[in-house]
Formats: structure tokens, sequence, C-alpha cells
């Protein structure tokens, strides 16, 4: 067997005013997987929806993705799903509380595979969200971009750090 | 390879000890497909181990086994929680010849993904117990979720893990990398 440094920290954001998105571009493919960890809230707006896109080159808008999630609230569990959309629409944030979010992309840079990847917001003023998603292409992801729904903008303070990780 | 910055700063994140987490091997299945999986001779000198997987399944949407030390005696037991994109589910097994650690799609094009950590594997005073995040998600053809959790009654260390589909073989491109992560 094999042993190695293997989780590497590639870039991180911080938000020194609000922003629509963020977006790390130019990702190297040498790692096996990504993890994007995310802290934010919006400016404003209340609950939203928070979307991502990933793309070869540039950010992918096309309906090319999908997503199946569970989640838990007080007052139970649920399970839902979204077909041929144009962003992966599984996590919830808000403008009330700060929430955690991390995104898996598992053998993001191959291209013989479509490409799956989870997400999972933890927002203390609303839902638990865990979800996996799909995006129908065999490229491989080289930008990465998550953005609040409604219009709204990521705080001043969205930190959002990436990290690769390598295999043997 | 550095990020955009729209509207911030932008930075390394605070460096990690490069060797706290590390790649112990990685296997690809090759074209033919695989019964099995095993990861062996895993070392005694991590505090946890970290299983994370692609891969597709030759027959249907079928779940994974794990064993451990090549146990198949019925050692183990596990519960997940599931959704499918309408409902949720839950459920439990004992006394089992196996534990549970994903489910992979009948599809050679959407790869079931998941997450298996192995805690304090290498003590010998504990139960081995595991816990698991697997999906998948084929746009008009469904999706799924899962959370497992896994038993394995031995207070032996763990020096080997085979991951078996419950029928059919993994399909090619399918791949297992097991990751140590260090302790303090």
């Amino acid at each position: 067997m094999s042993a190695g440094a293997t989780y590497e920290p590639i870039a991180k954001q911080t938000l020194a005013s609000p922003s629509s998105s963020i977006t790390f571009s130019s990702i190297t493919g040498t790692y096996t997987d990504l993890v994007l960890i995310l802290n934010a809230k919006t400016a404003a707006g209340g609950i939203q929806l928070l979307k991502t896109r990933v793309g070869n080159g540039s950010i992918d808008t096309a309906t090319n993705y999908s997503c199946t999630w569970i989640g838990g609230y007080n007052g139970g569990t649920f399970s839902s799903r979204d077909t041929s959309s144009n962003a992966a629409i599984d996590m919830r944030i808000s403008d009330a509380a700060w929430s955690s979010m991390i995104l898996q992309f598992q053998n993001y840079s191959n291209s013989t595979t479509n490409k799956t990847f989870f997400t999972r917001s933890n927002n203390p003023n609303d839902e638990i969200w865990q979800g996996v998603n799909l995006w129908r292409s065999t490229n491989a992801i080289n930008t990465i971009q998550v953005f609040p729904d409604g219009g709204q903008s990521f705080a001043t303070g969205t930190e959002a750090s990436l990290y690769g990780i390598a295999a043997a | 390879m550095i990020g955009n910055a729209i509207a911030g700063t932008l930075g390394i994140p605070t460096p990690i000890s490069l060797t706290s987490y590390e790649s112990i091997a990685t296997t690809t299945v090759g074209s033919g497909g695989s019964s099995s999986i095993t990861f062996s001779s895993i070392s005694g000198s991590y505090r946890h181990l970290q299983l994370r997987h692609s891969a597709t399944n030759s027959s249907a949407d079928r779940f994974f086994k794990i064993q451990f030390n090549a146990d198949t005696a019925t050692n183990y037991s596990y519960h997940y929680l599931q959704g499918n994109g309408a409902t949720t589910s839950a459920s439990a097994a004992t006394t089992q010849s196996f534990g549970v650690c994903g489910l992979v799609p009948n599809s050679t094009t959407y790869a079931g993904i998941g997450i298996t950590d192995v805690l304090d594997y290498s003590n010998t005073n504990k139960y081995k117990t595991t816990k698991s995040l697997s999906g998948g998600d084929m746009n008009g053809a469904g999706g799924y979720l899962n959370l497992y959790s896994s038993n394995w009654r031995s207070t032996s260390a763990i020096t080997s893990i085979t991951l078996t589909p419950s029928t059919g073989d993994f399909s090619e491109y399918s791949s297992f990398a097991l990751y140590g992560i260090k302790g303090a």
C-alpha cells in the first residue's frame, strides 16, 4: 500500500462586500475529488435556494442538472427531486443565520462518466438538506459556481474554501 | 488553479498538515467488471479510515456489502435512512453476515457515489461502527440518497475491507479509494 499527502487546499474566497455568486475556475484536474466548504448567508431576502453550477472552461447554464435530496425540519422529514434543470437546487441559505455547506465532487476530472456530487446545507434557522446531484456531461469539471436564488447576494464575510483530495 | 474572486479577498486556506489525511490505496475496475473489491494489509498507524467511491453495477440498482477481515459470519448489523425523491423511509437489520455502505445504480453512465467513515478502526477495545453517505441521480430515471450505519461486532483491529455488490458486479470505471486519517 502507498501513502502520501492528500487533502490539499486549493483556494479560498472571503467576501469583502455582497456578491451575487462565488466562482472557482481553472481548477486543476490533478486531484480525484474536490471538497467545497461554505460558511455563508445572504445579505437579504429571507430563505432562498442556494444553487450550484459547474462546467468545463465555462459554467454550464443549460438544463443538464438533476438532483435528489432528503431533508429534515421541526415537523418531519421529506425527500424531493428536480430534473432537467439549469442548476442543482438542493441547498438552502438565509439572511438570518450563517449556514454551513459542504459540496463533494467525486471523480470530478474523469472524462468517462457523467458527474455526480453531494451537497449538504445546515441552517440553524431552517431545514437541514442532504442532496446528490448529477451534471450530465462527461467533461472534467474545472469550474464551480454557487449562487443564491431570487436575485439575492451572498453577504459580506461569506467564506468559500476549495480543497483537492488525491488518490494513490 | 486559483479561484476567481468576484468581489472579495483571494487567499489560500489555512494550511493543514499535509500528512494527516493520507491516501492508502485506490482501485479502479477494468473491463469485464469485478465481483468484489478488497483492501488488505491495512496499516494500524492511522486513527480513522475513509472510503470514497464512485461506482455502477452491472445488474440492477443494488446496495453493496462491507465486510471486515474476511469475516462472513453473522457479526454485523445495520440501519439506514433513505430518500427517493418522493418519500423517506428507514429500516434496520440485525445478525447479518455483512454491513451496508452504499447503493450503486444499474447504469454505466450515471455513477453512484459515497463516503464511508470507519472511526477508531484499529482499537482493540471496541466494536467497529461505520457511517456512510451514498447516493445517485439519474435524471428522468430516478434518484436516491441513503445514510447508512453498520456495526461489526468484533474488537479486532480492521486490517482488510471487502466490498461486494448484493448481486452482479461492479462495472468498469468504478473506483474505490481508501484514506487514512491520523490522530493528534
